[in-house]
Formats: C-alpha cells, sequence, structure tokens
C-alpha cells in the first residue's frame, strides 16, 4: 500500500477510486481506500499491520470529486499534566514548562469549499482522568509524559504539538506545582516545517476563587521562530479567560471505602 | 331579563345617532350581565391560557421542566375557577349556597380521594426537593429503571428490560430511593480471590496495572486495591476503579476480562471452592456391577 501523503505527516491524500493508501501517526494506523461514490476508513492500534480485509471497514458516503485531507487537531478535552519533578513557585516568580500534546487526527472531505470531518481520532489512545469534586466537574484526559523544564529537537514527532507554558504566581503564597489542567482546545498548532508548536500559554495563579486567568499567544512562540499556521483552535475563545487550572480531586485513599 | 335587557339596547342604539350612539351601546353592552359575562369569558380565557403558558416558560426556565408543568397547571385551573366565580357572579347566582354545596361535596369528596390528595402532596415534596429529575435512573423498593415522568399523582419508570413501572408519589416518599445517575463519576467495585500461594504485592500490582490501561478508567480518583481478608478457599481483594457514569457499563464489562487475561499471563491462579469427599470404610466395599447397578459383597 501507498502512504497517504506523500513525504509530509499532513495535507491532501491523493486517493483513485479502487486504490488503498496507508498511513501512521503515533499508534493510530490509517488505511483509506476510495471506490465509486465512497471513502473506506479503516483504524488499526495494533504494533503490527494487519490485513485490511479482515478488519472492520468504516463506508462513507461522498461526492466523486470531493477532495480528502488529512490534518491535524489539538484534543477535544482538557489535559491533565503532571510536572516531572514537584516544586513551588514561589510568590511573584515565573517558570516556563513545555508540554507534549498528542495530537488528533481528522479527515476531511472538502467539497465545494465546504469543509466536512468524517473522522476524528486520536493519535495516541489517552486515559480518561476527572477534573473537578466528586459531585461536579469534567472528563480530562490524562497525559501520562510529564511537562518539562527545557526541551531538544528529540522530543518532536509529526503527531506531537509541543505547548510552551509560563506559570505566574502572582499569589502572595508559594504555589506547589504537581498537576494542572490544561485546556488545549483553544489552541492553535504551528509548524516550521519540521516541528510542531503552539501558542504559547500563560496561566496566571491568583489564588481567586474565579480560578487562574489564561492567556493565549494567538502566534508562533519564539522558540519556533518563523512557523506557519497548521491548524486553527478547535474551539475559539477570547485571548483571555478564567479557569480552575490548580485545584485537584483530593486522593481518595484519605476518603476510606 | 336578558331579553329585556337586549331589547333596551337595540332601542336605545335605533334612538341614538353618531359617536354618541356608539359610546351609549358600549356602555348598554357591558351593563347588560349576560353580555358581560360573555366579554369576561372571552376576555378572560385567552389571558388565562396565555398567563400559564408564560409562567409554565418562567419557571421552567428557573427551575426545572416539571416545576414549570406543575406551576403552569396550577395558574390554569386557579384563572378558571377565578373565571367561573366571576361569571356566575355576573349571571346573578348567589356565591354562598354555591360555597356551601361545595364545601358539604369538599368533605364527601376529601374523604373519597385521601390517598389521591396524598400523593398530590408527595408530589408537591418531590417537585421542591428534588431527589431526581426525568432521566435520572433511580433504585426505590427493588425497581431500578430511569425517570420517565414525575406526575402528580406518581413518578413513571422505564426499567432496563423495557417495562413501565408507575410507583405512588407517597410510597417514593416514604421509601429509600437511589439516585445512582446523580453524580457524575461512579467507582465499581470488583471482588477478585486468588489462591493462597500468590504473592500478595504482585497481585495488587497486576491489579493496579489492569486498571490504569483501561482508557475509560479515571486516573483520578485513583483505583484503588483493598486487601479484603482470607476466604474460604482465596485471598480476596476488592478493585475500587473510578468511571463517568456514561461508562459505567463498558468498564464493568472490560474490567473482569482483562483481569483474567493479566493474571492468565502471569501465572496468577483464580480458585474455585474445592470438596475433599471421604468415604466411609462401609460403603467402599459395594462392588459397582457391570449393568451399573450396586451389590453389597
Amino acid at each position: 500500500m501507498q502512504p497517504l501523503v506523500e513525504g509530509r505527516p499532513w495535507g491532501e491524500v491523493t486517493l483513485p477510486v479502487g486504490e488503498t493508501r496507508t498511513g501512521e501517526w503515533g499508534t493510530l494506523r490509517l488505511i483509506l481506500r476510495r471506490t465509486a461514490g465512497e471513502l473506506w476508513i479503516q483504524q488499526q492500534r495494533s504494533p503490527e499491520p494487519t490485513d485490511p480485509d479482515q478488519g472492520d471497514w468504516m463506508r462513507f458516503a461522498v461526492p466523486a470529486d470531493g477532495a480528502v485531507s488529512i490534518r491535524p487537531a489539538m484534543p477535544d478535552r482538557m489535559l491533565v499534566v503532571s510536572h516531572e519533578h514537584r516544586y513551588h513557585l514561589p510568590p511573584r516568580r515565573d517558570a516556563k514548562v513545555y508540554v507534549r500534546i498528542p495530537l488528533f487526527v481528522q479527515i476531511m472531505m472538502t467539497h465545494r469549499r465546504l469543509d466536512t470531518v468524517l473522522l476524528d481520532l486520536p493519535s495516541i489512545v489517552l486515559s480518561d482522568t476527572w477534573w473537578g469534586s466528586f459531585t461536579e466537574g469534567e472528563v480530562a484526559y490524562w497525559l501520562s509524559t510529564a511537562a518539562r523544564a527545557a526541551v531538544d529537537d528529540t522530543l518532536f514527532l509529526p503527531h506531537v504539538g509541543m505547548c510552551p507554558l509560563r506559570l505566574v504566581n502572582e499569589s502572595a503564597t508559594s504555589l506547589p506545582v504537581e498537576r494542572f489542567a490544561l485546556q488545549v482546545a483553544h489552541l492553535s498548532l504551528f509548524s516550521d516545517g519540521k516541528r510542531n508548536w503552539t501558542d504559547e500559554v500563560q496561566v496566571r495563579y491568583e489564588d481567586s476563587p474565579d480560578g487562574s486567568e489564561i492567556r493565549y499567544g494567538d502566534e508562533p512562540p519564539a522558540e519556533a521562530g518563523p512557523a506557519d499556521l497548521l491548524a486553527s483552535p478547535r474551539v475559539r475563545a477570547g485571548r483571555r479567560l478564567h479557569v480552575r487550572t490548580f485545584d485537584r480531586l483530593r486522593s481518595l485513599s484519605s476518603l476510606g471505602l | 331579563m336578558t331579553t329585556m335587557a337586549l331589547a333596551a339596547l337595540l332601542q336605545q342604539a335605533d334612538q341614538s345617532e353618531g359617536a354618541a350612539s356608539l359610546e351609549q351601546l358600549l356602555d348598554a353592552l357591558t351593563s347588560a350581565p349576560a353580555l358581560r359575562t360573555l366579554v369576561i369569558v372571552v376576555l378572560g380565557l385567552p389571558i388565562v391560557y396565555l398567563a400559564s403558558k408564560w409562567l409554565r416558560t418562567w419557571i421552567t426556565g428557573l427551575m426545572t421542566p416539571q416545576a414549570g408543568l406543575v406551576a403552569g397547571r396550577l395558574a390554569f385551573y386557579l384563572g378558571m375557577a377565578v373565571l367561573l366565580i366571576t361569571s356566575l357572579n355576573e349571571l346573578g347566582f348567589s356565591l354562598a349556597p354555591l360555597l356551601g354545596a361545595a364545601g358539604v361535596l369538599g368533605i364527601a369528596l376529601g374523604f373519597a380521594s385521601q390517598t389521591s390528595v396524598s400523593n398530590l402532596i408527595s408530589g408537591i415534596f418531590l417537585i421542591a426537593e428534588r431527589p431526581f429529575v426525568v432521566g435520572d435512573l433511580i433504585e426505590v423498593g427493588g425497581v431500578t429503571g430511569f425517570v420517565l415522568s414525575i406526575d402528580s399523582i406518581s413518578v413513571k419508570l422505564r426499567t432496563f428490560d423495557n417495562k413501565m413501572v408507575r410507583i405512588p408519589n407517597e410510597t417514593m416518599v416514604k421509601s429509600q430511593v437511589t439516585n445512582i445517575t446523580r453524580f457524575p463519576i461512579r467507582r465499581l467495585d470488583v471482588l477478585v480471590g486468588v489462591a493462597y500461594k500468590e504473592d500478595v504485592a504482585r497481585v495488587r500490582r497486576i491489579l493496579l496495572e489492569v486498571a490504569q490501561r483501561n482508557p475509560l478508567a479515571l486516573m483520578e480518583p485513583e483505583p484503588i486495591v483493598v486487601f479484603e481478608g482470607f476466604g474460604e478457599s482465596s485471598i480476596d481483594f476488592k478493585v475500587g476503579i473510578w468511571t463517568t457514569r456514561q461508562n459505567f457499563l463498558a468498564v464493568k464489562n472490560g474490567i473482569q476480562t482483562e483481569i483474567k487475561a493479566a493474571f492468565d499471563e502471569a501465572g496468577i491462579e483464580i480458585p474455585f471452592p474445592h470438596r475433599t469427599l471421604t468415604v466411609p470404610e462401609a460403603v467402599r466395599h459395594v462392588a459397582v456391577g457391570a449393568d451399573g447397578t450396586g451389590d453389597a459383597s
């Protein structure tokens, strides 16, 4: 089978009728086949490719002149990220960390300038977690890789977006940084050709009941250099918003059975 | 009386001229009791209908659709009662004997409909207290089902096997009700027994790994493994896994299979009760023939 997108992880797929193409992003293997009036899509998560004719196909009725493309997207829920080392951020201090975000893969059909997302799949299946209390909150993804204080080129992969995150403690007390929630649906994705970056996020902790103030850069971070927009935010938000970023559920063990 | 008033009205209308006659006509119209009653009914009905509808929408926005429905109905019936009393009054009926008769009738009806009234009042308590809302999964008196409606007399449930169960509101108020879907996350408890020869720490580690590998099991609140005790033929553990209420069944189905697979892979034995039979000496001398029949030696 030929690769889905020649030489690049994202872009338009050339898929003549009767042919099959395949592509891999993280643990996701996508197989696309075009028949007359239909697009067949199969996803595999096994370490080794298996015979697609033995697997389950999802079939979509598509226009014959519609263009198929593969595009990256930010995860559809917030991420709960832990830091590689638990530390305290003193009052009036700031720190910068980097979070590796596994991207989602969208299979898009474009016809007469109308984009339709046929499938929206995670490149890596993340575990669920809960952000909130026992009576209210929201489901988030649990990021198994910790936030880092520094990055190098080995950390960049085609299915990963690097998010520079500046934590600012504007409160009068020391802030323990163990885990935090990151609203990634509001982030844009940029690429300098080899590395994917999101806009810089600034989290200003004020010890306020309204939560922390989040500011989005809306442009490639300084680390990226010249970079092009690869994907717009999944959900548009204002440049500032207030969310609970550092609160988290207390350990279950203290609650007993 | 009404015919005479109309005749006078027409006569007045014939005699009058221009704008003055129209004004007199309107005065006459509203001065005739039957016509006045007609005006009250014609104007009052839409007003009562619209007001009750508006109240229903407003209360629904403020509280719940159920509370809105009840408030709208109450307003409608109250408005209708006011219209009826006003109309009867306009037509010259004395309300005192009517109210007296209604009182006697009310006492009789009260005795007859004691249960219904009790259910009605219980329904108001249920709506005010809101232990559950339409769509919740509840368990009451051994019945588990989704709440279809909370009506003035009863609550209707749809069970998993698609039966409709009607429970009187009074019973609901008196019974212990468990709302299974009130909170967004739930804990699934799985009981697991392993053989006495197994390493407890290793078993605990494998169980935690299985819980953490399941993408639908929440990482926080953390899954827990509790040593439950020494069973009849196994060491018993309880695995507590948190998940969202939507994924509860999927996790329940998946996690037990995953635990079995992980134990098989690690060579951990899940024991079953063993029974040793001791055959008394006398019975051992019973010879069994080729045709299956026994014969004492």
